[in-house]
Parts: structure tokens; sequence; C-alpha cells
């Protein structure tokens, strides 16, 4: 049985803006699904749906097999959900506001207590602990957000942009969070606009386009659909790049002396000898990558990129 | 696999025990606000006693605790209509209910948390005002547990109104004005006698739980209120409370 399933999902608001225009998903337990797009693209629109927060004007959306419609408390009690801000946690300390939401969830006050400072500590807030809510910053927000989300282990997590606002070391810890729960069976929904880090961690991804669905699959597969192209970016000192090198593919020049080639992964062997002929000494930067997730999402977005919707 | 996760599944915590968790974190507001909630809820009401205390010479018993029973159920009236319609639109509009929608407690919880803490804020305003009107009318009020059901009855019902107006209004602005208007009407409807009202105005006055709150305090604050009285203004009092509620709980699904 699948954690979550929509099915010809559609949501027109009262203004008539189709949010969602006939989405059907499968989510599979146990996995970390993300789900891309643009802003406007209706990400947000269809994970209110999904927690029961917003209804379908058409379609269905089932948890575990249930219309959410009608189990509006089990979805409650299944789902852990971060949604943008927690305005109602202001004035509370962070602390506070994560024993409370974990008194709620049916912890024990004590029980609720200790995870409250676990959670707070594996994200790196050990020393906000006594702080109230409205006085953290916005990255600090978002983390008591997520600890809220975590508490009590809820068997589903609903997040949304969970990283947003965060620096390096605090989205760090928070993909390491979501790692382990996975690794505990908790089935992971994730908004994300940070591509290339979602990329880490997701094991499908749906890429969402003015309320459809416009891809889904593994990121391999979608990166797979999209190009067989290997991307060359090389720096060098005088600014001159081998003409062999700029014939195997499409050449861009991205900056001063840094140059950008998307060549076809059959002429990678030709592009690499090009470039060892220049000599080591030369060179000041090289990076070779395959297409990344963010460069799926990118084309997706630009409508370079096609999909006949029967992978996934 | 599936069961494995329903049996995952959070447990749902009772009423009783989901209503004083969250009547604690709608509390923890007065760590930030509570200067405003005492100023707000006891200035205008003192001052309007004051005022008429100024204007009346040598005024009846009946009349000094007509004048301070109406105040005191306008200090519940400005934070439990006008502060709370502003904060419940507020937070409809900037989707704060999202937060207690996705946890396993019923909205009745959430709504009465709610009600229940701005009726609190009230209570340090109400004791300034019951204090400057038995100084200043040199009157004697009688202190009694009475008082404790009377003003949590009146405190849910204006509540109730606030609650009602946040979740229809458009937007917090509108809901501070209509907040305002219903505010006042409490404000005169409370202080004038109902006898001396126009005919109009007393079929208004029937139709706001204010009326009945003021009545019973007024009683109370005299010596006693009869069985009778606890009766009819009480029991008017419950309907209003209870039927505002429920109301209100009603209106908060169709939030989102």
């Amino acid at each position: 049985m699948n954690a979550y399933e929509t099915r010809g999902l559609v949501k027109m608001y009262a203004s008539g803006v189709m949010a969602n225009d006939g989405i059907t998903l499968q989510i599979a337990q146990g996995e970390i699904f993300g789900v891309l797009g643009p802003n406007g693209a209706g990400k947000s629109t269809l994970v209110r749906q999904m927690v029961g927060l917003s209804l379908p004007t058409r379609g269905s959306v089932r948890l575990m097999g249930r219309d959410v419609r009608a189990h509006d408390l089990r979805v409650r009690r299944t789902v852990g959900f971060l949604s943008q801000r927690p305005l109602a946690l202001m004035d509370l300390r962070a602390s506070e506001a994560v024993a409370c939401t974990g008194m709620l969830r049916g912890l024990s006050r004590r029980r609720a207590n200790d995870e409250a400072h676990q959670l707070l500590s594996l994200l790196g807030m050990e020393d906000r602990v006594q702080r109230l809510v409205g006085t953290l910053s916005g990255g600090e927000h978002r983390l008591v957000g997520m600890a809220t989300a975590l508490i009590g282990a809820p068997p589903v997590l609903v997040l949304d942009e969970p990283t947003n606002e965060l620096d390096p070391v605090a989205r760090a810890r928070v993909w390491d969070a979501l790692l382990a729960r996975r690794e505990q069976g908790t089935t992971i929904i994730l908004v994300t606009h940070n591509v290339l880090e979602a990329e880490r961690v997701v094991s499908r991804v749906a890429i969402l386009a003015q309320g459809r669905v416009a891809a889904i699959g593994t990121p391999g597969e979608l990166k797979e659909a999209l190009h067989q192209l290997v991307r060359i970016e090389v720096a060098v000192r005088d600014g001159t790049v081998p003409t062999a090198l700029l014939a195997t593919g499409t050449a861009t020049r991205i900056g001063e002396r840094r140059w950008r080639i998307d060549v076809d992964r059959k002429r990678l062997p030709e592009a690499l000898g090009a470039l060892g002929r220049r000599g080591a000494a030369d060179l000041d930067d090289l990076r070779v990558q395959s297409a990344s997730l963010e460069d799926v999402y990118v084309a997706y977005h630009a409508g370079e990129a096609s999909y006949d919707g029967t992978r996934g | 696999m599936a069961r494995a996760a329903e049996q995952r599944a959070l447990r749902t915590p009772g009423f009783p025990t989901a209503f004083g968790v969250l009547l604690r974190m709608q509390l923890a507001r007065a760590r930030r606000s509570w200067r405003q909630y005492l100023i707000v809820s006891s200035a205008m009401p003192s001052g309007i006693v004051i005022l008429l205390r100024a204007m009346t010479a040598d005024p009846p018993r009946a009349l000094a605790l007509q004048v301070i029973a109406g105040n005191v159920v306008l200090s519940v009236a400005i934070t439990a209509i006008a502060m709370l319609a502003q904060q419940v639109a507020w937070m409809r509009q900037n989707r704060t209910f999202d937060y207690y929608h996705t946890l396993p407690v019923g909205n009745g919880a959430v709504i009465l948390a709610i009600l229940v803490a701005y009726l609190l804020f009230a209570v340090p305003g109400m004791a300034v005002v019951l204090l400057v009107g038995a100084m200043d009318y040199g009157t004697h009020v009688a202190l009694s547990v009475g008082l404790v059901p009377a003003v949590l009855l009146t405190g849910v019902a204006l509540s109730g109104i606030g609650a009602l107006i946040g979740m229809q209004a458009r937007d917090g602005e509108l809901a501070g004005l209509v907040g305002n208007l219903v505010m006042m009407a409490v404000l005169f409807l409370g202080i004038i006698p109902q006898a001396h009202l126009p005919v109009a105005m007393r079929v208004v006055a029937d139709l706001l739980p204010s009326t009945y709150g003021v009545r019973l305090l007024l009683l109370l604050l005299s010596g006693g209120a009869s069985p009778g009285a606890w009766l009819i203004d009480g029991g008017i009092l419950v309907l209003f409370a209870a039927g505002l509620f429920l109301l209100v709980e009603r209106l908060s699904y169709r939030i989102g």
C-alpha cells in the first residue's frame, strides 16, 4: 500500500486560478519524495490538500489507503507538517514550543520535554532553547518548526521548504535528521527549491509546472531522460582554451577566464584529451559533472524538456 | 508495512490535556503584551467611571453600581471583542490556524483556549475598574464567589462575538472596526439602565450577552443574585456562550 496517493487532483480557487490541474501521484511508504517546481507551480497547494488543510475541487487524496477528507483525525495523527512559518509559536520559548506540540501529539509532559531538548540539540539549537521563538532569526524559526514536525516521530512527514533561510551547516543537519528518519521507515514528502541538496536525499521527484506534473521519476531517470551531456567547467590562467576542446561540444564563456562546455558523453575522452594536451600548469580550476537535478529542473521550467508521463 | 505505520500513528490527547496545553500556549502571549492588555482594558472603563462620577452629584448606590458593573463588562469587551476580533482575523489571514489544524486535537479545544485566554487577559483590567469604581463612588461593592462564573460566562460569550467577527471579517482592519462598533454598543447599553433606553435600543440590548452579564454583575455587586436571576440571566449567558462557541468552532473548520 502507498503512503500517499493522489488521483486527478484539481484545485481551483474562487478567483478562477487553477493551482493544481489533474495531479496523480503514488508515494511509497518509506521513501523521500521531492516536489519541485518554480514559484506558483502549485506545490504548496498540493501539500495543503495532502494534509487536509485545503479541500480538492475534484479528485482524491488517500493516506495509507484512506480518503483524507473522510479521516481528518487519522491524518492529524499520522502526519507531521512543517508549514512556511511557525506563527502560532512566536510567544513561546523554543523548547516549550516543541514540547507543547509533542504533548498535543499525545506524549507525556516528561517525554515531550526530553524529546524537545534532544531535537533542538540535534538541529544545533541547544543554546537557543530558552529564547522566545519570536526573537529568533528566520532560519531559527525554520529549525523550531522542523523540530515541531519531528516530535513524536509521526510516520509521515510533509515538509514545505524545510531548508529555506538556513546556513549550510544547519541545512546539513536537517538533511541528516531526515535521512535518519527515513532509516526508521518514515515517509517524507519534501517541497523545496533547493534542488541540488534535495538530490542528495530524495528517492523520487515530481517536477510541477503550471499546476501539472511535468516529470516524475528518480533523479537518475530524469537526468537520463533529459540528455546525455557532461558539463566541463574550466578556468585557464591566460583565458585561452584549446579550440580542440571547444569543438567537442557547446562552449559558453561564463567569466573572464572561465568556460563551460557541454559535451556529449561519447566525446568526453576526446574533450579530456584536448584538455590534457594543454598542460596542468595552465589550469586554474577544472570541474567535470553530469547533468544535475537542477539542470533537469531548469530544463523543464524553460520548456526545453518534455516527458511522456509513462515513468513513475 | 502499512500496519506498522498505522501502529506508529500518534495518540490523541484527551480534551483536558489538549485544552490545558493550548491555553498555556495562548496565555504565553501575555509575556510580551501584558502591559498592553492591562492598559487597554482598564484605562477607558476607569476613565468613564471617573467622568460619570464627576458629572453626577451624590449619585444613588444603584446608579453607582450600574456604572461600575457596566464598565467591568466593558473592560472584558475591549479585550474579548475588539482585540480578539483583530487577533482571529490576523490568525486567519496568516494561516496561523494551520498549525492547530494539523495536530490531533479538536478545533473545539483550540477555540475554547483562545476564548478563555482573552477573557483571562481582561481580569487585571476588571479588578482595576472595580477598585477605581468603589473608591471613586465611595460605595461598598460586594465581592462573592458568584462573580467568577458570572464573569466567566459573560467573558466567553463576548469572546465568542469577537472570534465570530474575526472569522467573518475580510481582514484585520475590518475586524477591528466592527469589533469597536460592537464594543461601543456594549458600552452604552451596559451603562445606561435598560428602562431609560428607547424601545429600539432595548431590542438591541436584548440581543447582546453583555446586557445579561451587566444585570447579573449588578445584582452580585449589590449583595447577591437570587436563584431566579441566575436561572434567567445566567441561563441566557450559558446559551449565548455555548451557541457562539459552537458557531465559531464550526466556522473554524472552513478556514483554509
